[in-house]
């Protein structure tokens, strides 16, 4: 369960053993978090013991969710729609992302006066985000311009124009963020690792998608997107802050309701199933790095398939993250790796399930001994105690207190959730965790991790990759204590 | 997540040039505003000081049953030298792998138990080490946190180990090129200041830090005259006094002045450095000395920044597509600074964009409308801040260290309102200018005439 640029506690673990996320100005940053923002993007949220929202759908299948917060006088109009890479075959690789882009632009009702002259105007801080699974639009405003916020989020979502000049500029910009990501060591990791993890359907997997896909997208494609997914049945409308739920339902039905249903877009084009990994990948990317990064994948549990799995997930990367757990003070502790960690992002469609550690070139294949070493222990009885697994359901539950006290950002949760799991499954949540037994992460670890095939990836320099004499046949090597290497 | 997303908060497009039809609109939306809540911020928030010196902040919020503490050590790097740079992020670092009263197992179990997050991070100005719990946590939290601070073991092992980590983080710095032009663009600013001997250190300084080095610097650390304590949350202050004195009464006074920061020196001429790198995309940050939180010209300075990001957004990315992130930033930092950033396949067209920018800021009286506007959009801002208890905590503080008084957070509002067309331009023709780039890119691609020309 990870949601971008909010608590990040496995991030923290990884990295600084205490709290990292609540440092937003530290200066130390840099030095900490862009591994972690590339390795671990996807950060925990927790999810609530009880919905701290209210919802109803209108007729045309809108869903509208209002979170009341009436400590500061914000509000926060987010819309979010089941769209993402898993709606895009190769051909449309990127455009999800690069309509997200295009939601802020010029649309029929903004074209005589220019939209963001109105954003201006009603002081609202925007933003986006496309994923895997949804694609998120937020606006965020003191609280009597709440209804402009809302006028203008409808218009954007329903009467883009998709003008062939904003598109094409538009693109290089996108492709300026393709670059920026380039730019950086670890997202050539992920990205090789994922195309061997996902190797059937990889453009299903990737939100940012292809380079030549984005140069070449066409208003009709917008338009493609647009008929298919931005629709109200496929659509939330998440109002948070200094609001009360009649309010919002009544402004969403006399805005919104008239906005026409459409045929549920999963029928016509039902999500794609991602084949299972047949046998263990290794990959070695080099980048001009000093450090050995490692990155192992395997496909985990589906909320739609295996909802039981994703609760255990969650408990038992809570359990293993924490500094005093055994995995923790094999790897970390011992000084084999300067961090490591493992986790689970939540998907409605196989989420994976990542192991990632860092260390020096020169204790890298020690490292990977040991790696395997505890993961051949991760079923054992004694591998986690009773007082770790019930922290780590109280580590859950905690982080859902601190994620509500942000409201503006506790919408983006919401309507992740709402897109990955439903909000039925969102609002039982803490009280699923709270029934994880240990029998249930033994179950877990031996349906989807031990003996599973995997993905394992590693960045290295091409200097230090010679020097060590690492080839990818040391990745697929013997694990100690086990016939071959998983 | 792999995608960024589109930008950093922007306010969006104004044609400050122009007029706009609802102006009236927004007038009564200014109007409703600093309301209540804001109001009864002011009255929960107070401060006392023990017998012994040590000055604490304290706002009690109802809201939610977080509990933030931010605890201060006064000084950042006018506390160290070249040699001992990164003595401070080491030391706290260590600090919270076990003490005189709690291993460091017992503390890694304690505070996952109770979801308790304990944190430190040493800056240019000052050490924090924050504690966020919840409520019913707060006293064995506060017992853990406060011999943490107190009472750390600092063991051989557990030094070794905090220093190989810091150590592996200094060695990639520059495996990033956004992360790493951001460092080389502020050493040029911060050569012949304090500030060159980065919080975090150097592979040379944090190799020599030992046990011994950072038990003798904890004593010297621990003088309430060089601390202060912040915390937000449903907490009586009857409660926070018992508690700070309880924990902290027997703490020597000691003799630490604080003084301002010394002002940049030799920032009177740009200059340009390049790293030659083939990399996807040029980037490009060049950082300007900047009036700090308590001058001033402070809030001229944030709303100028403002309306000029907002432009490099407008005029670089929307209406010229050179770049996903042009950028203009204002720091709050002791001595102050502010950059301006972009990376793009074409430096010179951006960078030139972003010039004439600065020059239209420099030679154009902003509309009082479109200013009106700015103003609007920090409401949003402002009021986005003061979501967590933490994010207030660091609030307050910021202001009682870098402007002397807590109390200026209050009233920050009423100094933007007060800002006029002429004081922006005034304060960019002050501040926009000696503009000191570092770059990463190709070399060819890059006018060093023209990054030295403002």
């Amino acid at each position: 369960m990870r949601e971008p640029g909010a608590k990040v506690p496995f991030a923290q673990d990884i990295l600084r053993p205490k709290g990292e996320q609540i440092l937003v100005k530290t200066q130390l940053r840099w030095l900490t978090v862009r591994l972690v923002t590339v390795l671990f993007f996807l950060a925990v949220t927790a999810a609530a013991d009880k919905p701290h929202w209210q919802s109803i759908k209108l007729k045309n299948g809108l869903l509208v969710i209002v979170i009341e917060n009436h400590s500061i006088p914000l509000v926060t109009v987010e819309i979010a729609v089941k769209n993402g890479s898993y709606t895009e075959p190769p051909e449309f690789n990127g455009l999800s992302h690069l309509y997200e882009h295009m939601f802020f632009k010029t649309n029929e009702r903004s074209k005589e006066e220019g939209y963001l002259d109105k954003a201006a105007e009603l002081g609202i801080v925007r933003n986006a985000t496309t994923r895997e699974e949804v694609v998120n639009y937020y606006a965020t405003t003191v609280k009597p311009n709440l209804r402009g916020a809302m006028v203008l989020m409808r218009d954007a979502i329903r009467y883009p124009l998709f003008d062939k000049a904003e598109l094409e500029q538009e693109r290089e910009v996108v492709l300026d963020e393709f670059s920026r990501n380039e730019a950086s060591p670890f997202f050539h990791l992920i990205r090789e690792v994922d195309r061997k993890l996902w190797y059937r359907y990889f453009s299903r997997k990737n939100p940012l998608g292809e380079r030549a896909v984005i140069a070449t997208a066409t208003p009709e494609q917008m338009r493609t997107i647009q008929r298919i997914y931005y629709v109200p049945n496929n659509a939330a409308l998440i109002v948070s802050g200094d609001v009360t739920a009649s309010e919002i339902f009544k402004m969403a039905e006399e805005l919104y309701g008239d906005w026409p249903a459409a045929e549920d877009p999963f029928i016509k084009h039902p999500l794609v199933e991602h084949p299972p990994l047949q046998r263990s990948e290794a990959v070695i990317v080099n980048q001009p790095v000093q450090a050995a990064t490692i990155v192992i994948g395997y496909h985990g549990p589906s909320t739609d398939t295996d909802a039981a799995a994703t609760y255990a997930a969650d408990v038992f990367s809570f359990i293993l993250n924490q500094p005093d757990s055994n995995f923790s003070r094999a790897l970390v502790d011992s000084g084999l790796t300067t961090v490591a960690g493992i986790n689970y992002y939540t998907q409605r469609n196989v989420g994976p399930i990542r192991i990632s550690a860092q260390t020096t070139p020169d204790k890298l294949k020690a490292a990977l001994k040991a790696i395997d070493a505890e993961i051949n222990k991760f079923d054992s009885q004694d591998y986690i105690t009773d007082e770790q697994i019930e922290s780590a359901k109280t580590l859950i539950d905690v982080n859902e207190i601190f994620s509500r006290e942000k409201p503006s950002e506790y919408a983006h949760t919401v309507s992740f959730w709402w897109a990955s799991s439903g909000l039925d499954y969102y609002a039982s949540y803490v009280d699923q965790v709270r029934k994880v037994t240990r029998a249930d992460l033994k179950s877990y670890v031996n349906k989807y991790i031990k003996g599973k095939p995997r993905v394992i990836g590693v960045l290295i320099s091409e200097a230090d990759q010679k020097r060590i004499g690492l080839t990818e046949q040391d990745l697929l090597g013997r694990p100690e204590g086990k016939g071959k290497r998983q | 997540m792999n995608l960024r997303d589109q930008g950093i908060s922007k306010v969006g497009k104004i044609n400050r040039w122009r007029k706009k039809a609802s102006f009236c609109l927004l007038l009564f939306a200014l109007c409703l505003l600093p309301s209540a809540s804001l109001a009864q911020a002011v009255d929960s928030t107070s401060e006392f000081v023990t017998a012994n010196g040590l000055k604490v902040i304290h706002r009690q919020v109802t809201a939610n049953e977080v509990i933030a503490v931010r605890l201060y050590f006064k000084g950042g790097t006018r506390n160290i030298t070249e040699k001992n740079a990164g003595i401070e992020t080491l030391l706290w670092q260590v600090a919270q792998n076990g003490t005189k009263n709690f291993s460091k197992s017992q503390l890694n179990r304690e505070l996952a138990r109770m979801g308790t997050l304990i944190a430190s991070s040493s800056g240019y100005d000052y050490t924090v080490i924050v504690m966020q719990c919840v409520e019913k946590n707060f006293d064995r939290s506060w017992q853990l946190l406060t011999d943490i601070v107190l009472n750390p073991l600092f063991e051989e092992k557990e030094v070794e180990l905090e220093r190989e980590r810091l150590l592996s983080a200094l060695r990639q710095e520059a495996d990033d090129p956004d992360s790493y032009v951001s460092t080389l663009s502020n050493r040029l600013l911060y050569a012949s200041h304090p500030y060159i001997n980065r919080p975090f250190g150097t592979i040379e300084s944090v190799s020599h830090l030992t046990a011994a080095d950072l038990k003798a610097y904890h004593v010297r650390q621990l003088m309430t005259s060089r601390m202060l304590i912040v915390v937000v949350g449903n907490l009586t202050l009857e409660n926070l006094k018992r508690k700070v004195t309880l924990s902290f009464g027997k703490l020597p006074r000691g003799d630490y002045q604080a003084e301002p920061a010394p002002s940049f020196k030799d920032s009177s001429t740009p200059q340009f450095e390049i790293i030659p790198r083939q990399v996807p995309t040029n980037y490009i940050r060049g950082v300007f000395a900047a009036p700090s939180i308590g001058h001033p010209d402070y809030a001229a300075m944030t709303v100028a920044i403002n309306i000029l990001a907002q432009q490099f957004y407008e005029e670089v990315r929307v209406r010229r597509n050179l770049s996903y992130a042009p950028n203009a930033e204002l720091l709050s930092q002791g001595a102050n600074s502010g950059f301006i950033y972009v990376t793009t396949p074409s430096p010179n067209q951006a960078i030139k964009v972003m010039f004439d920018e600065i020059d239209r800021l420099k030679q154009n009286t902003i509309r009082p409308e479109a200013l009106a506007n700015i103003i609007n959009g920090f409401l949003t801002t402002y009021y986005l801040k003061l979501e967590t208890n933490e994010a207030q905590g660091a609030q307050l503080a910021e202001y009682e260290l870098l402007a002397g008084d807590w109390r200026k957070a209050l009233t920050w509002l009423d100094e933007v309102r007060r800002v006029k067309p002429e004081d922006i331009q005034r304060v960019a023709n002050t501040y926009l200018k000696n503009f000191r780039f570092a770059v990463i890119g190709d070399p060819a691609k890059f006018d060093r005439t023209l990054f030295t020309s403002r």
